[in-house]
């Protein structure tokens, strides 16, 4: 073994220990295979110090999501999440109480999917179909792009006379999917409002909300608490450990909100405005009941 | 992807799964060292070590995973964190000179090290920095690198080593390394 090999293995800790003892006996007494280690400690060094290098330029390549933005796509994926929950309940009543009425009145079992700038321009004279959200027509087309999922959502059938009860207890869902590109301001909207229906089946019962904004804000003061004002809910206090997802349940003319967080749920409380700290649901059968909606 | 498969993969040499872990956890050890007196780029220098540190164990067949990965990644950036804390106490004072000379030839030294090894042919730079780096086995580079088999990995670090020093050892005569 020649010098060169003998600090390879070294480096390598293939030496014995006799062998290793003896390689750093020759060490102290030999100049030469001492320039010769200095030389080799360098370039292996330098070699893991480059590759340290290349790792590190790879990790820095890296985007990372900021904080806002990841909330953001949490919050959407929660959209995903209302929007079935509101799909579910409309689907549920619509199977169980409106059969007779869909068989009975062909015209009123269309569900508009067409493109939203056709249903805009249609909006006036359009009377056998009625948008959840009559008030404000214009929201159809006012964002595209995010109700792609609203959209597929909503894509069960735009073939009248194809409607069956078959067809209408086991829809064809596509799941949405989860934009790129998102604004900062994290809002939740038009989740139902391009789904379209018999007037008689879903307005008076249903009171779908059409836009839930959520806010995550941090104050001293706050750090698990929220507020709710008018169709905004601001959530205090850093909600960075995991998702959080926001579950609407639509009851009669009662729109129940609860937040689901690192494996809990909290019921969001919207009879005042006040701060209130968030605070754990403990009923299980509640619990079970959210869990299944989920 | 669970924890578990993705420790798998990088044990078997894939960066992808690292970049996984990256961003997995990038908030969680960024927000460890801002918590402690840290600034956001210190914060990303440590936790960037420390993702190569479980790199290179995890590659090198030196990891046992017997916690979450990022109990494992958050262990090492603190433990980086405190030592650079203690290195900031402690060179608050003005360095030496003689200090600050070994420091530049050091780098130096690493510089030119550096340009001989971009010199190198590409499948050189892959053997040779997961020879010396990763620590894997000549098999696993063969398979990595695309080789017929070990010895020809074998054959090829050994020439690829030996056209490094040489390079090395003219770039050093050069700068008068070699007295």
């Amino acid at each position: 073994m020649n010098n060169s090999q003998k600090i390879d293995a070294y480096f390598n800790d293939e030496l014995s220990g006799s062998e290793k003892e003896q390689f750093l006996a020759d060490l102290e007494s030999n100049p030469e295979l001492q320039k010769e280690f200095s030389l080799q400690s360098d370039i292996v060094e330098g070699i893991k110090e480059y590759r340290k290098a290349q790792l590190i330029s790879r990790l820095n390549d890296i985007k990372i999501v900021s904080s806002s933005q990841y909330m953001a796509i949490k919050v959407l994926s929660s959209a995903a999440v209302v929007a079935l929950v509101g799909l579910g309940a409309y689907f549920i009543y619509f199977t169980n109480s409106s059969e007779t009425e869909l068989l009975n009145d062909n015209k009123t079992t269309e569900l508009v999917t067409e493109d939203p700038n056709q249903q805009m321009n249609q909006e006036p004279q359009q009377t056998n179909t009625v948008d959840i959200e009559k008030s404000q027509p214009e929201k159809s087309t006012s964002t595209e792009s995010g109700d792609q999922a609203t959209a597929s959502m909503a894509d069960v059938s735009n073939e009248p006379d194809e409607v069956t009860n078959e067809e209408i207890s086991d829809p064809e869902v596509t799941m949405p999917e989860v934009l790129d590109e998102f604004e900062s301001e994290m809002t939740i909207s038009g989740t139902e409002e391009d789904i379209s229906a018999p007037p008689s089946t879903i307005k008076s019962n249903l009171n779908l909300r059409t836009k839930l904004e959520v806010d995550v804000k941090m104050k001293r003061k706050y750090n698990f608490h929220y507020q709710v004002i008018d169709e905004k809910l601001t959530l205090f206090g850093e909600f960075e450990d995991g998702p959080f997802e926001i579950l609407e349940i639509n009851t009669n003319e009662v729109v129940n909100l609860y937040l689901y967080y690192l494996d809990n749920f909290y019921a969001i409380d919207q009879s005042s405005e006040d701060i209130k700290p968030l605070k754990e649901i403990t009923d299980e059968g509640l619990i079970d009941r959210l869990q299944k909606l989920r | 992807m669970s924890d578990q498969e993705l420790f798998e993969q990088i044990c078997r040499g894939d960066e992808q799964a690292l970049d996984v872990i990256y961003q997995k956890y990038y908030r969680m050890m960024v927000r460890l060292v801002v918590s402690n007196s840290g600034s956001e780029q210190e914060a990303k220098d440590i936790y960037q070590e420390a993702v190569v540190v479980f790199w290179q164990k995890a590659v090198s067949g030196n990891l046992v995973l017997t916690s979450k990965i990022s109990t494992y990644l958050y262990s090492i950036c603190l433990n980086l964190w405190r030592k650079e804390l203690d290195r900031k106490s402690r060179h608050s004072n003005v360095e030496s000179d003689s200090k600050e000379y070994q420091k530049h030839e050091r780098n130096e030294k690493t510089r030119i090290i550096h340009e001989c090894i971009d010199r190198l042919g590409d499948t050189c730079k892959k053997v040779l920095t997961y020879y010396y780096f990763d620590g894997m086995s000549m098999k696993e580079i063969a398979e990595k690198v695309g080789f017929a088999n070990t010895d020809t990995a074998k054959t090829k670090k050994y020439k690829c080593k030996k056209k490094l020093d040489e390079l090395v050892k003219t770039e050093y005569s050069a700068h008068d390394f070699l007295d």
